[in-house]
């Protein structure tokens, strides 16, 4: 009995970019991140303000989550406000919700595909892609020069074998950056080997400003304002973030590979075995991947130990650890299910302030969002927008009055 | 071509949310292009903190950084980004240990993985679980956590590179104290096996030490071990006497930043 009421729970991945072309696609039944907010019935709401600074509110989200057996057509929206003294307060975030009675009557899988169906009006040319999307690895290689002269090939990634349009989007905007780098160790092994390279000769070249000099002394340490320093933006200014689509999966757990043994660790086990700590308690079977481990514990005076790792944060572990097995997720949607924390919820009960009913958790926001996030107008900027975790909490019948909008509870977790 | 919202096409239907689930389907089909369930090999990384999108980013340049600055490394991609190719991970020790569970006893694989990369950087993880497999994984991954710096010094003449402990070290983890001692160059590592091991992968050539308590249980002898060669860095020796001029006091000029990103563990309801 229990069974048949399990929640599920949905994953949200970031897709492919708005454009031009796809741009008529998009309407309020489309779950997206970025943009500006596609109202119910094309009435604008007033734009929302921050309560802390009073700067213009940015939509992050967008989603359409009907509710099952309502007439409704529901929509979320999600803004926040962009300015770094805000983030991670949770009087910057806003959540609404806007619902509209559905014309034909709700059937359940027919229903949301009519209307997606229609909206769909673009046909698949990818020839004039803006190389984000690699779904077709028979394309050409984009390239990117660099300054000086480098010229680096993107793996072409395969779509069945799955890397995230997440993946590929971060990846071309590394690479975009001339100045980008790859790592530390590869500049300082650049800058030396050109050292070697240059040439001792009798006369001075005054123009020849290219050699570089590498010094091994340390260099005084940065100090922590420098790194992470974040400039405010202007305040009244529309600020937009870019726009993207956004996939959806089932969440999945691979349990099989718990089991079995990967050939690193199988060359470790043998390696232990080898040693004198590890004598005869271990037995591999190399054939069938199996590993047979005896020994007693009395002996030992071993007890279980629960894992803690040495930041100390278990909240943390345990939500990242969750987090990487589906990893690229940007919204988790779960009805009714149990929200993944960063901190412990204070016990209180929310109740909606309209209806007064329990409050249900329903979707949160998760970090590798915060990936998929630029904004329109400064693409160069890095951080436009901090939080752990965003947890919305809704009211379950979906209460509606006739005033256009409704705002749910919201609950910011910081990292 | 004409059936685009079967192929996923671009404006395509992308499956969506909503629905209580009552055993009912999401709706539509997602992109189904393999979320990447475990089984490739290599995906990149997606970092998930704000510390680790500053790594991948590359607007930190080394650990140290990160380490002159105690910021919690809650991702160990982290360590892989900078030090990945240099670290070696070795099994100090497997053994069944017992939960008593209502229904009986249950028994679980304990793993104890020590990780470094021998110039300077130490780790050790511990991890109990059901397979021995997902033992010594997640022990990897926390002894990638728990990696330190190691400083190091020499016993006699400043001649060449620092080989020893900077001074006399100990640790203490349960009932069992380990004490490190510079040695000079040439003597190597003396000292039973399992801080050997963890002293070689921390970069020390040569050192005595003296072990006292129950070092039989080898979890609480790593992990005083493992105490002790962190506690390098933390002793102050004569030459860093030396004052250096403080641009502000740090918890002043930063205390915004600190209050936002450094909450106390353990504390505080939302």
């Amino acid at each position: 009995m229990a069974r048949q009421f399990e929640p599920y729970v949905l994953l949200g991945f970031t897709d492919e970019r708005v454009v031009e072309r796809t741009r008529s696609a998009v309407n309020f039944t489309t779950n997206k991140i970025g943009g500006t907010p596609d109202w119910h019935q094309d009435k604008d709401l007033p734009l929302t303000k921050c309560k802390l600074c009073g700067t213009n509110q940015t939509l992050v989200v967008q989603i359409f989550a009907p509710l099952d057996g309502s007439e409704y057509l529901r929509t979320l929206y999600f803004f926040a406000c962009p300015q770094p003294q805000c983030w991670n307060r949770p009087e910057s975030w806003m959540c609404i919700r806007q619902q509209t009675l559905s014309q034909t009557k709700p059937d359940k899988l027919s229903g949301a595909a009519q209307t997606a169906t229609i909206s769909s009006t673009s046909w698949a040319d990818d020839a004039d892609n803006w190389g984000t999307d690699s779904d077709d690895d028979e394309k050409s290689v984009p390239s990117v020069d660099q300054e000086n002269g480098n010229i680096i090939f993107q793996i072409p990634q395969n779509a069945p074998e799955g890397s995230d349009t997440d993946d590929e989007s971060s990846s071309v905007e590394e690479l975009s950056d001339p100045n980008a780098n790859s790592g530390g160790a590869e500049g300082a092994f650049a800058i030396e080997f050109n050292s070697k390279c240059s040439v001792a000769t009798a006369e001075i070249e005054t123009g020849d400003e290219s050699d570089i000099v590498s010094i091994d002394t340390p260099t005084q340490p940065r100090q922590l304002a420098e790194i992470f320093s974040y400039a405010p933006l202007p305040p009244h200014a529309h600020h937009e973030f870019a726009c993207s689509f956004i996939s959806v999966a089932e969440e999945k757990f691979d349990t099989q590979r718990g089991a079995k043994i990967t050939e690193h660790e199988l060359s470790l086990l043998q390696a232990y075995q080898q040693s004198e700590l590890g004598g005869g308690d271990v037995q591999i079977d190399v054939r069938k991947m199996k590993v047979e481990v005896a020994g007693g514990a009395e002996t030992t005076g071993e007890q279980y130990e629960q894992d803690l790792p040495s930041h100390g944060d278990a909240y943390a572990h345990r939500f990242l650890s969750r987090l990487k097995q589906n990893s690229g997720q940007v919204i988790r949607y779960g009805l009714g299910a149990d929200p993944m924390l960063l901190k412990p919820l204070s016990k209180q009960k929310m109740r909606c302030t309209h209806c007064g009913s329990d409050l249900v958790f329903e979707m949160q926001l998760m970090p590798p969002l915060l990936n998929s996030l630029s904004l329109l107008h400064d693409a160069e900027r890095m951080d436009v927008l901090d939080f752990g975790t965003v947890i919305v909490f809704t009211c379950p019948s979906a209460c509606w009055d006739q005033r256009g909008f409704q705002e749910e509870r919201l609950v910011v977790q910081a990292e | 071509m004409a059936d685009n919202a079967a192929a996923g096409g671009r404006g395509g239907f992308r499956g969506g949310f909503g629905g209580r689930g009552r055993g009912g389907r999401p709706r539509g089909r997602g992109r189904g292009r393999g979320r990447g369930r475990g089984k490739e090999a290599e995906k990149e990384w997606v970092p998930v903190t704000k510390l680790g999108r500053l790594v991948r980013d590359g607007k930190i340049r080394s650990l140290e950084e990160i380490y002159l600055f105690s910021l919690p490394i809650k991702e160990y991609e982290i360590i892989d980004f900078f030090i990945g190719s240099q670290l070696k991970d070795e099994v100090l020790k497997i053994m069944p240990v017992q939960k008593q569970t209502r229904a009986g006893q249950r028994t679980r694989f304990k793993a104890f993985v020590a990780i470094g990369d021998s110039n300077g950087h130490i780790g050790l993880g511990v991890k109990c679980s059901k397979e021995v497999a997902t033992a010594i994984r997640g022990a990897i991954i926390l002894a990638k956590l728990s990696v330190v710096p190691v400083r190091r010094g020499y016993w006699g003449n400043k001649i060449g590179k620092p080989h020893t402990v900077p001074c006399k070290v100990t640790g203490k983890c349960g009932s069992v104290l380990v004490r490190l001692i510079p040695a000079p160059r040439g003597t190597g590592i003396v000292s039973a096996p399992v801080p050997k091991k963890l002293l070689n992968m921390a970069g020390i050539e040569d050192c005595y030490t003296s072990a006292r308590g129950s070092t039989g249980t080898l979890g609480n002898f790593a992990k005083a071990t493992y105490t002790a060669i962190g506690k390098t860095y933390a002793y102050l020796t004569p030459d860093l006497w030396k004052e250096m001029p403080l641009a502000t006091a740090p918890y002043h000029e930063y205390a915004d930043y600190l209050a936002k990103n450094h909450r106390v563990v353990g504390t505080g309801l939302q």
